[in-house]
């Protein structure tokens, strides 16, 4: 125990049977009493929150008058901790409060968080559009802010991360005008660079604490690949069906497992997997649960609680349990498949023994090209580094929205500082805000005073989550009730007509998608299939920003990297027989496209080159096809980033010979197949974050080694005529040689000079 | 993409701001010395026997501050000198609220002898809201209580923000009416909307011409903050000074309708003020408003509902012929089914309990199924037929 530590905070650590710190908290609790940042990186259950909590509790003990915000990515996590912060402050004889504000909290208890709160705690939208923007009565807090703790740091990156920094910018801002300068206490699950992440959302530099003094059990790691069933085709068996088994096997001997899936529809098909099976054994179907985010929070709580009590012995879930919510020891878990990323695979696995005893955690790993690499290179798992959380606060998109709420906030002075946006550029950007007539400057000797002159509120207009878009809620017809909610961008995929949308265990099929109301009729029906949407996706350039030459060989490609406007558009879907997974038919879909403008890298083949291959134009665009698929995978590997992050697509640069986007593509033929010829072929890799977050760019530099990794990755391949794993299967009619396909994607990567690195 | 480089991307398309050396028309009103810097003010008297539509607005200075305590049900008005009651109306940058939303024209107003004077506080530019800010302090805290309409929600909460903003000492605020909520008490059963431009034509007997509408009120400050045309913000300047006018002729009828009865006024009115009396527990005044409205020849719910408050006021004074009369009254009165049941049930609990009249009190009973229920409708029938068998 730190000696300086106040007398009640130490009885109520002892209330709790706790007498020594771990190291990790003593040097949390020394850093954060100094004022300095901290991010605390340790693994799960090592402690985390008693290192952001100890400061904070030493503050309030010793300054009644002090103030602290806690921010927490969900709401269902600020009430887990407003329970225990509660229950530490009233041991700890705290006169002051914790209390929680978000959407949920009822009036008088927003006005007793203004006027008395020690502690708020709220989640980033919240601080955005409902307290910052009102500042000026939350003056107390604003002034006494000693701390602010920013919780599950980790799941800050890409566009939520992006804007969650200017948040902070903002934050900052109006503590400075109330006259404090709060300390940032971050805690985050493992990630690559947890002090530079910090240090990038706070805008200043951060201590990091990584080394945990709390013991913990042994862990054994299984990595488990499908049997091949078909080797020509490079066809493993079914990573869910295989991941029901093992869990089966688990659950029949009693160990409490947690299985994970990557999407909400393989959770979905794996719980009624689970739940069949089971039945045979005489396990009650309710001991087997799902958990996901869409779930409505009455039922999470639920659920929780009967996780707690050992009344649910195996829970299936997406990645809703990665925002450490406290269930208790689990003794295995189960990945169905890679997340995506090392940082997402830790925290899952480090679901599993939070005990001393031996706990077991296992991959299976699909036949996704990344997971396919994993399997090969098991080691990786142990030994690579982990993903970086990337983040880009000067996003243009991003900053201009909030440098609205800023304005909205107070007015930008001549000396005003953001963040660490550099002075010109924050000028030019006002100064377009200016143009556009929402600030309006006015002159003093020291310069322009911007000040937000508009009749609206633009927090309202910004979300942080997304592009800005509302949840569609699911609507039970019979029950004539709201079953569950569903981002927009997922319900392109998940809720167009005729869909199967599955629902704890249960099937409904997709009635009425009501567009403009954002709603989701559904009926219960029990069908023997289920069904997954096909996105088609078209790229057009917008202006080139950087452009070269890769000049390897012979022929010479150009590479660029510019703006992109992307444009998908969910084109049909098929059905897909449940147990067999057989293809049992194909429906139509009309939606709306879904637009966006990002950055992108690309890469022409010259037509000239195209033309002077042996092989039909045809077929040459589809090997080109097959190359841009192995450097999605080793440019996401290499990345470190989640594959889904990267869009990827072959088209044309010329906005003129655009291919429009197929819609007659079901039955068959791949889209853009139809390409005629006199447009040069190009491969196009591009940030599907609105924007972009740097990853195009990154390739962009990277280009060559890019184009010899894919070479590299296509050679060691296992397969004979190209596999998920390395150019995907052969998209081509059967009237065309597959084993030259391969041959001829190598033959292609001679022909520029590409050659593997060794 | 750096910041700027973006931003030259954006920016081609959009349009350049208006060029601010355009010419200007002249505001109404005068610049300001203060200590505090300059201010742009609008200062006028209105003549003491002025108008607004059949109200004459001196009226107000002659008020019962008791009644005025009782129609905003806030007993710190009643000790306050009306005398110095200060009016107070804004025009804001928006209804957004917030910090980023500005009172850019703060209309006060007050009594000087029989006149009303009004000052009107225009902010030329944006972030020159101190000298205002410290001028609305000095008059608020000269006041004895403070008039708006919705500015418990809307004004005072924004003007709150300013002082913080500009960090000028935010003045303690004395007792504050909110006629919005009085006028929302008396006349909501029977006007549909409660807005001041409806009130005053329905109420004062006021019609403006050419009036401004107040949705559009914010885009003309940002057009003159741009450069535009000053003269439409003279609209918006006398749209605010008749803003204040009303809220003195307003408070004026309000309190003296509450005064005395007028048997002139639409029975709803008078119900109102006798529901506003009975909270208070005036209990006198209750009931001879209450008298008022069941006899004003109104529609059966109104007059029925008028006995059956009086009868209310005459049971908590113990008067049970008063009471038995009045529900009499509103039975007969009654013209639907479950308004009747519910007399019917006060009946028979006044024939039971306080007349001890068990066979009256049965045939009332048989008529409050409606009222309360199939259960306990057969449940009161069954105890008084047992009782009367006992007596008999």
């Amino acid at each position: 125990m730190p000696p300086s530590l106040a007398s009640g905070v130490a009885q109520a650590l002892h209330q709790r049977g706790i007498r020594d710190l771990y190291s990790h908290q003593v040097r949390a609790f020394e850093l954060a009493s100094k004022g300095k940042h901290v991010v605390v990186a340790t693994p799960t259950a090592s402690g985390k929150s008693l290192c952001y909590n100890l400061p904070i509790l030493q503050a309030l003990a010793s300054d009644p008058t002090a103030t602290a915000l806690y921010l927490f990515p969900t709401k269902a996590l600020s009430r887990d901790q407003e329970e225990a912060l509660r229950a530490l402050m009233r041991d700890a004889d705290l006169s002051v409060g914790a209390i929680t504000y978000d959407g949920d909290t009822p009036n008088d208890a927003r006005r007793a968080a203004r006027q008395r709160a020690g502690v708020l705690l709220t989640n980033p939208d919240m601080l955005h559009a409902g307290i910052m923007p009102h500042h000026t009565g939350w003056a107390r807090l604003f002034s006494n802010l000693k701390y602010v703790v920013v919780d599950e740091l980790h799941t800050y990156r890409g566009v939520f991360g992006s804007h969650l920094a200017n948040v902070i910018r903002r934050l900052q801002r109006i503590a400075r005008f109330h006259g404090s300068s709060p300390t940032f206490l971050f805690a985050s699950a493992t990630i690559g660079n947890p002090r530079e992440h910090a240090s990038r959302i706070c805008g200043e530099p951060v201590e990091l604490i990584d080394e945990s003094g709390a013991p913990a059990g042994p862990r054994q790691l299984i990595v488990y690949n499908p049997p091949v069933i078909n080797a020509e085709l490079g066809m493993r068996q079914s990573y869910i069906k295989t991941a029901v088994r093992l869990t089966q096997d688990l659950v029949r001997a009693g160990v409490p497992t947690l299985v994970f899936g990557n999407s909400r529809n393989g959770v979905e098909v794996m719980l009624k997997y689970l739940r069949d099976r089971l039945a045979r054994d005489k396990i009650d179907p309710s001991a087997i649960h799902a958990y996901r985010g869409g779930y409505l929070p009455q039922t999470r709580r639920r659920i929780e609680g009967a996780l707690r009590d050992g009344e649910i012995r195996c829970v299936v879930a997406t990645n809703a349990l990665e925002l450490g919510i406290d269930i208790g020891a689990l003794d295995a878990v189960v990945c169905a498949g890679y997340p995506g990323t090392m940082a997402g695979l830790w925290q899952r696995f480090g679901r599993a023994g939070r005990r001393r005893d031996l706990a077991l955690a296992v991959l299976v790993s699909s036949s996704n090209p990344v997971d396919q690499y994993m399997a090969r290179h098991p080691r990786q798992l142990i030994s690579a580094p982990i993903e970086h959380a990337r983040i880009d606060p000067d996003n243009i998109e991003i900053l201009i929205q909030h440098l609205k709420c800023a304005a909205f906030e107070l007015p930008f002075e001549p000396d005003d500082v953001y963040g660490d946006v550099p002075d010109d550029a924050l000028g030019e950007a006002l100064d377009y805000l200016a143009d556009n007539g929402v600030v309006h400057p006015t002159s003093t000797a020291a310069g322009s005073i911007y000040h937000w002159a508009s009749d609206s509120y633009p927090a309202n207009n910004v979300s942080l989550r997304s592009a800005s878009w509302d949840n569609f809620v699911i609507i039970d017809v019979e029950a004539n009730r709201t079953i569950a909610e569903m981002d927009w961008r997922s319900t392109h995929t998940m809720l167009h007509e005729q869909a199967i949308y599955q629902h704890e265990g249960g099937q409904y099929q997709v009635e009425r998608l009501d567009f403009d109301n954002h709603k989701a009729f559904v009926r219960r029906v029990k069908p023997d299939y289920y069904t997954t949407a096909m996105t088609h996706s078209k790229v057009t350039v917008l202006e080139q920003d950087q452009g070269a030459t890769v000049a390897l060989g012979e022929v010479s490609l150009d590479a660029a990297l510019g703006d992109v406007s992307v444009i998908e558009k969910v084109v049909g879907y098929k059905k897909i027989k449940f147990h067999t997974h057989e293809n049992v038919g194909y429906g139509e879909v009309h939606l709306p496209e879904m637009q966006k403008h990002t950055t992108a890298f690309w890469l022409t083949f010259p037509e000239d080159f195209v033309q002077s291959r042996p092989e039909p134009r045809a077929v040459v665009v589809d090997a080109l096809r097959g190359l841009s698929k192995a450097m999605h995978v080793v440019g996401a590997v290499g990345l470190m980033i989640d594959p889904r992050d990267l869009g990827r697509t072959l088209g044309s640069r010329n906005k003129d010979d655009a291919s429009p986007v197929a819609t007659k593509s079901l039955y068959g033929a791949p889209p853009g197949k139809g390409q005629g010829p006199g447009f040069d072929p190009t491969i196009f890799l591009y940030d599907t974050v609105a924007g972009g977050i740097g990853l195009a760019s990154r390739l962009f530099e990277e280009r060559e080694e890019l184009l010899r990794r894919a070479r590299n990755l296509i050679e060691s391949c296992e397969c004979t005529e190209g596999c998920p794993g390395c150019i995907g299967p052969d998209a081509s009619s059967d009237d065309e040689p597959e084993a030259a396909r391969r041959r001829l994607v190598l033959g292609l990567l001679d022909a520029v000079g590409v050659s593997a690195t060794h | 993409m750096s910041i700027k480089r973006s931003l030259a991307r954006i920016a081609q398309t959009t349009p350049r701001r208006l060029d601010v050396a355009s010419v200007r028309g002249a505001l109404p009103g005068q610049r300001r010395d203060t200590d505090h810097g300059e201010l742009h003010l609008i200062d006028e008297y209105l003549e003491a026997h002025h108008h607004h539509g059949r109200v004459p607005i001196a009226e107000a200075l002659h008020v019962s501050t008791e009644r005025l305590a009782q129609l905003a049900l806030d007993p710190s008005l009643e000790n306050v000198d009306f005398r110095r009651a200060l009016f107070l109306d804004t025009e804001t940058t928006g209804l957004a609220g917030g910090t980023g939303t500005v009172p850019f024209l703060i209309g006060i107003g007050w009594f000087e002898d029989q006149s009303m004077r009004i000052q009107q506080l225009f902010l030329p530019e944006l972030g020159r809201e101190a000298p205002m800010l410290h001028w609305l302090r000095e008059r608020v805290q000269e006041s004895s209580c403070v008039v708006s309409f919705n500015g418990k929600a809307f004004d005072w909460p924004l003007l709150r923000n300013r002082f913080v903003l500009n960090r000028v000492r935010a003045p303690v605020l004395p007792p504050h009416l909110d006629l919005l909520h009085c006028a929302r008490r008396v006349l909501r059963s029977r006007l549909k909307s409660v807005r001041l431009v409806e009130l005053e034509r329905r109420v004062l007997g006021m019609y403006r011409e050419d009036d401004i509408s107040g949705a559009l009120i914010p885009q003309l400050y940002f057009d003159y903050l741009g450069g535009g045309d000053v003269s439409p913000l003279a609209k918006v300047i006398e749209h605010n000074a008749n803003d204040l006018i009303a809220l003195a002729a307003l408070v004026a009828q309000l309190v003296s309708h509450f005064d005395e009865v007028r048997g002139a006024d639409d029975p709803r009115d008078h119900l109102a003020y006798a529901k506003l009396a009975e909270r208070t527990g005036d209990r006198a005044r209750a009931r001879s408003f209450a008298d008022a409205a069941a006899r004003g020849g109104g529609e059966s719910a109104c007059t029925v509902e008028a006995y059956m408050l009086n009868a209310r006021m005459a049971r908590r004074g113990g008067e049970v012929d008063d009471e038995e009369r009045a529900l009499l009254e509103a039975l007969q009165a009654a013209d639907d089914e479950e308004i009747r049941a519910v007399v019917q049930l006060a009946l028979a609990k006044l024939y039971e309990h306080r007349r001890k009249d068990l066979e009256r009190a049965l045939e009332h009973a048989a008529g409050t199924m409606l009222a309360e229920g199939e259960d306990a409708a057969e449940r009161r029938v069954a105890r008084l037929e047992r009782r009367l068998a006992s007596q008999n």
